[in-house]
């Protein structure tokens, strides 16, 4: 009989699908991992710059960001997560941390032993192409958000990260008919643009004065996705999502 | 922490701030302001016939209590007169 609770671990089969093909062994070989969860309060650390890590963290529900702060307490954010994303997968090879990961929101995690990682990745060398290929993806985001940042016009890099985000979360099945959750205030997305909160609010009042979106209460809605993805220039290939490569 | 609305001026266009931000007092408010007021004309300005943005700032009671201004100036030397000297 098959059971209709959720394993705790689906979100992350349903990311790693989105990118790769599992078998059902594969599927079998993750749900066996062994797993602690935990509530977090948001804006709450999960890994600091300079911890030597021994586990890694993966999102089940909530948002996390991956940041760094420089002398004068200004922060960059580099990332944002969402359910079934591994944030700090590069801990399980390079276990000095060089930034910090911490919530943006309210967030269940589970926590899975280096050495459980390790373990499975040796006796399955599907998976392991898989999280390998995880990363790649996530070094591919990085050089999308750094041509946003050091090209774009703010208009059009936030336009961007607003097309990322949605296809990000429709491809794990959270987002859907062009409106999705997006539970971050204007200084995170100041902090992730590398604009000031003001800027921000700007460039937020134009798109919904073009009619081009809506943002109420931590939803996302794309009224114009269709402009949204030219001024941004968008091409989703730096995703490398399967589903999005086979239509 | 009060709270402060930063309205934006572009040439002609005036975008109002709504939602606001809180800041400590107007020191910082003004930091966030010059922040803003450089990040929005390194934006606009070379991308539009925008020549000057400006940050107006109003506290919780709408009152107007800032402004700060950027602008760029460009000035061709004439050369024709140059050469006589």
């Amino acid at each position: 009989m098959v059971s209709n609770v959720e394993h705790p671990l689906s979100p992350l089969i349903r990311q790693l699908e989105s990118i790769d093909a599992l078998s059902d062994e594969e599927c079998r070989a993750i749900k066996g991992l062994p797993v602690t969860l935990k509530t977090l309060r948001p804006n709450q650390d999960i890994v600091r710059d300079g911890d030597t890590a021994s586990q890694c963290c993966l999102i089940l529900e909530g948002w996390a960001c991956r940041y760094k702060i420089i002398s004068e307490g200004k922060r960059q954010i580099f990332s944002f997560h969402i359910a079934g994303d591994i944030p700090d997968l590069q801990s399980l090879h390079i276990p000095s941390m060089d930034h910090s990961l911490a919530t943006l929101t309210t967030a269940t995690v589970a926590f899975v032993p280096h050495e459980a990682l390790h373990d499975l990745t040796a006796r399955c060398p599907g998976i392991a192409a898989t999280l390998w290929r995880d990363t790649l993806v996530d070094a591919a985001i990085f050089r999308e958000w750094m041509l946003c940042m050091g090209r774009r016009s703010a208009f059009d890099h936030m336009a961007h990260l607003f097309c990322e985000l949605y296809l990000k979360q429709e491809a794990v099945g959270l987002a859907g008919d062009h409106r999705c959750p997006l539970p971050v205030t204007q200084v995170d997305l100041a902090d992730a643009t590398g604009l000031s909160s003001v800027h921000v609010n700007r460039v937020l009042q134009e798109m919904r004065g073009r009619g081009m979106i809506t943002l109420r209460g931590s939803v996302l809605v794309i009224r114009a996705w269709d402009e949204l993805l030219r001024t941004a220039e968008f091409d989703a290939t730096y995703l490398h999502q399967r589903k999005r490569a086979a239509r | 922490m009060p709270l402060f609305y930063f309205d934006v001026r572009e040439g002609p266009l005036f975008i109002q701030d709504e939602d606001g931000l809180a800041f400590p007092d107007l020191e910082r408010a003004e930091q966030e302001a010059i922040h803003a007021v450089v990040s929005i004309g390194k934006d606009r300005i070379p991308r539009s016939d925008t020549r000057d943005v400006t940050v107006e700032v109003r506290d919780a009671d709408g009152k107007r209590v800032l402004t700060v201004t950027v602008a760029l100036i460009v000035q061709r030397v004439d050369l024709s007169q140059d050469a006589e000297g």
